[in-house]
């Protein structure tokens, strides 16, 4: 009698050190990759970062605009606040955006007035685009999976990655789903596909053009094309990332006004 | 009956004061068949108008079986003219919409009659002979007739006193003469007190009494008609 | 009563002025009744309209009326099948109503993914067959005519109706069948950007491979993506299948109104997080019975988890009830305006009256008739000719109102989408028919005291002068 319990004991023994060894052969756990990337895309605590924005219809330029974005991670929240400057073109010189936790507010120097855009006004326009910058990925969003796959990048090269497959973990994550290619040394983002709730895709993301900055490779060329109307297409053009440290009371929107954009 | 005592009239017309009647005093007694005679506009009518308490005087008294008229009410007076005073117009004044005998029965409506009206109006038309005519419209009576209406009209109501202005002076004297007669048959049968101004002759002459008036004074009144107290 | 005698034979003895005057009330009698007819005819029809369309009461979340502007998600009803079934229990309530139906706002951008164009829209979640039902509510037999397209189906989870206004930015009217379409204008291109070199994308689009998505097996009608954001801030985004598109009442909301399911509107309001309502529309069988349903509900909401509010459909539109009080000042108005002319023409016929008898009068009044008398007969004399005037007045309205509607002559009200027929609701207007002659009666008789009230006065002797 002891002897079949021990035999089935043995068996189950074996049978988990085995699973387990399988699961090791897998690879890194999906969370912690996702973590890593967050590390990788997040410069610094402060920093700041110029970009050109350009908006196309069918390959044919519609729109540019050039900003100053200042950005500082909240200690307390774990999330990149930002502020989004308006260098050009020259009517918009000067006007402000400021993203602070899910609000974003509107600030018109000629005016001198600040106004909250609701999320209603952010779905179109300019604004649509911007939380893809804002994004923080282990803090929204838990990857239930991290796939090795061959993707195809912005050059047409095909590079090894991970697909990790990520769904929100708390409310505050804006897509329902996101699908993301990183590259399996560098853990360089590649590629990344942004859902809704309800499983449409909404834009894809191409990351390229990766160069030294504030001690790490960053993409300097970012490609979102609009799912729900391919032919429109926007590219940002990031150079100039720098250390600059700003005071917290800086993303408050009584500050905006004193802000004048370099 | 009734007492005029110093009793004045005059009114306006615009800004020219017309002096009616000057200090008469006058004393009508019951049943009797007065006339009273005076150029036009020497205060005939007025004097019939205070008469029957539908015109005031100026000044003076007019007293009623003793009751002073100023002291009542157009309400009072009203009733007491329904009841009591009858008038008989130079223009016959029947009400156009109603026939003859709608017309003499106004008049005992109007006194406050509610018993057996239309048996006594045409009674009374029958006595003036007009029965037949009970339901003509005045304009389809000759000037006779419609007389003859405003006649039993004012006595249907066997009132005190008959006031008559010029009563024949719009009918031929056949018509007038049987007017006349049948105003006298009706004071002796009522004893009812006639005072009417007229120019008539033959109404003269069937008079009781004839009392004088010349520009607004009694210039006349028979004995019968003196108020005690006040000589003339 | 020989006053009265008089009166009467006097009104008829002037057969001319008594006519003229009779008629003059009898055309203002009639023209106040005609058009009560008609206000009430308007409102009745508005009335059926708004209450088809939404309801006799919708019921929010407490506090939506304050706030849910400004945060609408925030103020929809959580539980909202339960309180349809707490209301649909209760015995009361039950008695009077018609319909209870879910709905659910939604806001946000609709685009054609074939002709790229896409406008801002505002639009319901609504269960079709319930709306159908709401659509049928006709207590006053106006025959408005119903919905003259068949609705659709509540299993067709994708399909949508549009305004027409948001078909023609669509660019969808010759699919839908809308008229009066124009061609958009051609975007002007910015010079500033000709500098930009052109980029070629194709290969990056082909590289991701084709998401786009395929039409519903079988479905032919145009799709449209409604983009609408979630409480998360997050974009969201839903395909529908455009059944048709509807001519709304008013311009604004044919310019941006979208109606889908109610699953559908859920699903792309509320994203990932559990479906609720933004509110709950309640319509009786009778608008007299509001009051009722009312202090019902009212007592309802003080029940423990039921932390809910009510608005009226005149506090929802207040077009309606604005409407309400704009035609009852007009028909005050009018009436007073008739009334002022039964006054001048009364007043004037009976003045001339008392002049002509002024000697008739003086007769009375020597006879013995009182003051009191002799005015009440003329009094009389201005009611005989006002109500000979507001009988003819109301015979007259009751004929043209029958030839009007008989007429086949159409209109097209504030609010009609199209044009309807012209009626005059005036043969079930009791009301109307027995106060607005018998008001006209009283005025004419007011209208016949000074002149009544001069007879009576009158100095006997000054009248007795007058031949």
């Amino acid at each position: 009698m002891f002897e079949r319990t021990a035999r089935c004991a043995a068996v189950l023994a074996v049978a988990c050190t085995a699973s387990f060894a399988i699961a090791a052969a897998a690879g890194p756990n999906p969370q912690q990759i996702l973590s890593q990337v967050d590390k990788v895309r997040n410069p610094a605590a402060a920093f700041a970062v110029n970009n050109i924005a350009t908006e196309y219809k069918s390959g044919k330029a519609t729109g540019q605009a050039a900003f100053v974005i200042q950005s500082k991670l909240d200690g307390r929240t774990a999330q990149y606040r930002n502020v989004i400057g308006y260098v050009a073109p020259a009517r918009d010189a000067g006007k402000l955006i400021l993203m602070n936790g899910a609000a974003m507010w509107f600030y018109d120097p000629n005016s001198r007035q600040s106004i909250r855009i609701s999320p209603q006004q952010r779905l179109i326009g300019g604004a649509s685009n911007a939380d893809v910058l804002a994004i923080n990925l282990a803090r929204d969003y838990k990857a239930n999976s991290a796939a090795p796959e061959t993707v195809k990048n912005a050059d047409q090269a095909l590079r090894q990655s991970w697909r990790l497959d990520m769904t929100p973990s708390s409310p505050q994550a804006a897509y329902g789903r996101i699908e993301y290619w990183v590259d399996r040394e560098t853990l360089l983002p590649i590629k990344g596909r942004f859902y809704a709730d309800s499983r449409r895709l909404l834009k894809t993301v191409f990351y390229s053009a990766f160069k030294p900055a504030l001690g790490a490779q960053r993409p300097t060329k970012v490609t979102i094309i609009d799912q729900l109307n391919s032919a429109h297409v926007t590219t940002m053009q990031f150079h100039n990332y720098r250390r600059s440290d700003v005071p917290d009371s800086y993303f408050e929107r009584e500050y905006l006004s004193r802000i004048k954009v370099r | 009956m009734i007492n005029l005592k110093d009793v004045s009239k005059t009114y306006k017309v615009g800004s020219v004061e017309t002096v009616a009647l000057s200090h008469v005093t006058l004393s009508i007694p019951e049943s009797c068949f007065t006339v009273v005679v005076g150029r036009s506009g020497s205060g005939k009518t007025t004097l019939l108008n205070l008469l029957g308490c539908i015109d005031f005087a100026t000044s003076g008294t007019v007293e009623i079986h003793g009751l002073d008229t100023r002291t009542l009410s157009d309400r009072d007076l009203t009733t007491f003219r329904a009841r009591h005073v009858a008038f008989i117009f130079q223009h016959f004044s029947l009400i156009p919409v109603l026939t003859a005998l709608e017309n003499v029965e106004y008049g005992l409506l109007a006194a406050g009659a509610s018993q057996r009206v239309r048996e006594r109006a045409m009674a009374m038309l029958d006595d003036v002979g007009l029965a037949a005519f009970a339901d003509r419209r005045p304009n389809e009576l000759s000037g006779g007739q419609k007389q003859r209406v405003a006649i039993a009209r004012a006595l249907v109501k066997e009132p005190s006193i008959v006031l008559a202005d010029e009563p024949t002076a719009n009918l031929d004297s056949e018509t007038g003469d049987s007017v006349t007669r049948l105003m006298r048959q009706m004071q002796r049968e009522h004893r009812t007190t006639f005072v009417f101004s007229t120019h008539d002759p033959e109404l003269m002459e069937v008079a009781d009494e004839t009392l004088k008036i010349k520009d607004g004074r009694v210039e006349f009144a028979p004995e019968h008609l003196q108020v005690p107290e006040f000589a003339q | 009563m020989i006053g009265a005698k008089v009166a009467v034979r006097s009104v008829v003895r002037n057969r001319r002025r008594s006519l003229m005057t009779v008629g003059s009330i009898a055309v203002g009698t009639a023209a106040i009744l005609l058009i009560g007819a008609l206000l009430a005819h308007l409102l009745l029809s508005i009335e059926t309209a708004t209450v088809r369309r939404v309801g006799h009461l919708t019921i929010f979340k407490a506090g939506y009326s304050d706030f849910g502007a400004v945060n609408p998600l925030r103020y929809s009803i959580p539980d909202y099948e339960r309180v349809i079934r707490r209301l649909r229990e209760d015995s009361e309530l039950r008695s009077v109503t018609r319909v209870i139906t879910p709905v659910q706002s939604m806001f946000g951008l609709i685009s054609s993914p074939d002709s790229g164009a896409s406008k801002t829209f505002f639009g319901r979640g609504v269960i079709w067959s319930d709306r159908q039902t709401m659509a049928g509510w006709d207590p006053y037999r106006l025959n408005l005519g119903g919905p003259t397209s068949a609705s659709l189906r509540d299993d067709d989870a994708n399909a949508a109706i549009i305004g027409e206004g948001v078909a023609r930015v669509l660019g969808l009217c010759e699919r839908l069948r809308v008229e009066r379409c124009k061609s958009p204008p051609k975007p002007v291109r910015d010079t500033s950007l000709a500098a930009i070199p052109d980029e070629d994308f194709s290969s990056l689009a082909e590289l991701d491979g084709p998401v786009a998505q395929a039409p519903a097996a079988g479905d032919s009608r145009p799709a449209a993506d409604l983009l609408a954001s979630t409480p998360n801030g997050a974009p969201n985004v839903m395909r529908v299948y455009v059944d048709r598109a509807e001519r709304q009442v008013a311009k604004e909301l044919d310019d941006n109104a979208v109606a889908v399911q109610l699953g559908l509107a859920q699903s792309l309001v509320y994203g990932r997080n559990p479906p609720e309502v933004s509110g709950l529309i309640v319509q009786l069988n009778e608008t007299v019975q509001l009051p009722r349903a009312e202090a019902r509900l009212k007592a309802l909401f003080r029940e423990p988890g039921m932390n809910l509010e009510y608005r009226t459909y005149e506090q929802l539109t207040p077009f309606y009830a604005q409407t309400r009080a704009f035609f009852k000042v007009l028909f005050t108005f009018i009436s007073i305006i008739v009334g002022l002319i039964v006054v001048f023409t009364v007043s004037n016929a009976m003045m001339m009256s008392v002049l002509e008898r002024t000697s008739e009068i003086g007769t009375m009044r020597a006879l013995g008739a009182q003051q009191g008398a002799v005015r009440n007969q003329f009094l009389l004399e201005g009611t005989v000719l006002g109500s000979a005037g507001a009988g003819a007045g109301a015979l007259l309205a009751l004929l043209l109102a029958f030839a009007l509607n008989r007429s086949g002559l159409t209109w097209q009200p504030p609010t009609a989408a199209a044009p309807m027929p012209f009626r005059l609701y005036l043969a079930g207007e009791t009301a109307l028919i027995l106060a607005v002659p018998l008001l006209l009666v009283v005025v004419a008789c007011v209208a016949s005291w000074l002149p009544a009230r001069r007879a009576g006065r009158m100095t006997i002797v000054e009248a007795l002068r007058h031949v």
